[in-house]
């Protein structure tokens, strides 16, 4: 996910029923690593830049379990300016 | 134009006018509104409790070959059951008498042939009728709440799926009150220890990157990167399940 580095993320709003665009972006990990030809440990997207409108970002991972309600978002140490 | 409390009236003046076309509703509410000003659902009440003395008059001038004063039964088969001011009450009613009168016009019809019943019918029906209206008796459905909760639950549902929101269904609701599993009480946890310390302390907070590529192109975002440690998270991560 990538989310306004300005921006605290709300985890406690589920982000996938509730996505507030204007904070942040989630891209499907699994579906852009199939259309890159690429496999975990290694993620790859290419997304439109359309919807980022704040300057800079922070990528977080979100870790998704059927059995598991809720898992807290995990913080990455990549950011970047737009 | 037709709202449910107007098309539940609408009953009413259709009975009186003999129409079967029930934009008939919003006319009588368009009329009301130009010659009042607003739209009263009390005199619509009104109008249907005079619409009941209509009936009994036009039953009244239809029995043929028999005393006029047998409609009485018919007037007093009308009864209250579920308060004066509610629109329910108003079809109810209207309901009650038109079928009484049409069961009446047929017992009379088949008394013609049997002239013997004839004599026991008239003081039959009306004591009948009577004490149906001072409430010595009663019909009784079966399962009546049972019913009654179908029904309401039913108009519910429909009203919550056209809210537009996420919902239980009230008969899922309903069925949690009646088994008393509000207050279910949970003897022993369902997942472990560690299930629950996620939610104040994740196990995993942070992960490390190697970004491989990042850049952009006039609209696109393109990113490649690679995980690490991913064996030590996938180890943390499990303990929870």
């Amino acid at each position: 996910m990538l989310q306004q580095r300005d921006v605290p993320l709300d985890w406690i709003t589920n982000v996938l029923t509730h996505p507030k665009s204007q904070q942040g972006l989630i891209p499907n990990t699994e579906l852009e690593n199939d259309l890159a030809k690429t496999s975990l440990p290694t993620v790859t997207f290419i997304i439109s830049k359309k919807p980022l409108i704040a300057r800079s970002y922070t990528l977080y991972f979100l870790l998704m379990n059927e059995s598991t309600p809720t898992l807290h978002p995990i913080k990455t140490n990549v950011s970047f300016r737009l | 134009m037709t709202s449910p409390i107007l098309a539940t009236n609408s009953t009413l003046f259709l009975s009186i006018q003999r129409a079967s076309n029930s934009h008939h509703t919003g006319l009588w509410a368009w009329l009301q509104f130009q010659i009042t000003g607003q739209i009263d659902l009390r005199w619509w009440l009104v109008a249907g409790n005079l619409s009941l003395l209509g009936i009994t008059y036009l039953f009244y001038t239809n029995l043929a070959n028999f005393p006029r004063w047998w409609n009485l039964p018919v007037a007093f088969f009308k009864r209250y059951e579920y308060g004066i001011t509610t629109t329910t009450s108003q079809r109810y009613s209207i309901y009650s008498v038109i079928s009484t009168a049409s069961l009446f016009v047929f017992i009379l019809s088949e008394a013609q042939t049997f002239s013997h019943i004839k004599r026991f019918l008239f003081p039959t029906i009306f004591a009948f009728s009577v004490a149906i209206h001072l409430k010595y008796v009663t019909f009784c459905l079966r399962n009546p709440e049972g019913r009654k909760a179908e029904l309401t639950t039913k108009m519910e549902n429909y009203q919550l799926t056209h809210l537009g929101y996420d919902y239980f269904e009230i008969a899922i609701l309903d069925k949690l009150r009646r088994n008393s599993n509000y207050n279910l009480s949970i003897s022993a946890p369902i997942h472990s220890k560690a299930f629950y310390d996620n939610f104040n302390q994740p196990p995993v907070k942070s992960i490390k990157l190697r970004v491989n590529q990042l850049y952009q192109t006039r609209d696109k975002l393109h990113f490649t990167g690679t995980i690490l440690g991913t064996t030590e998270h996938i180890a943390a991560i499990n303990r929870i399940f």
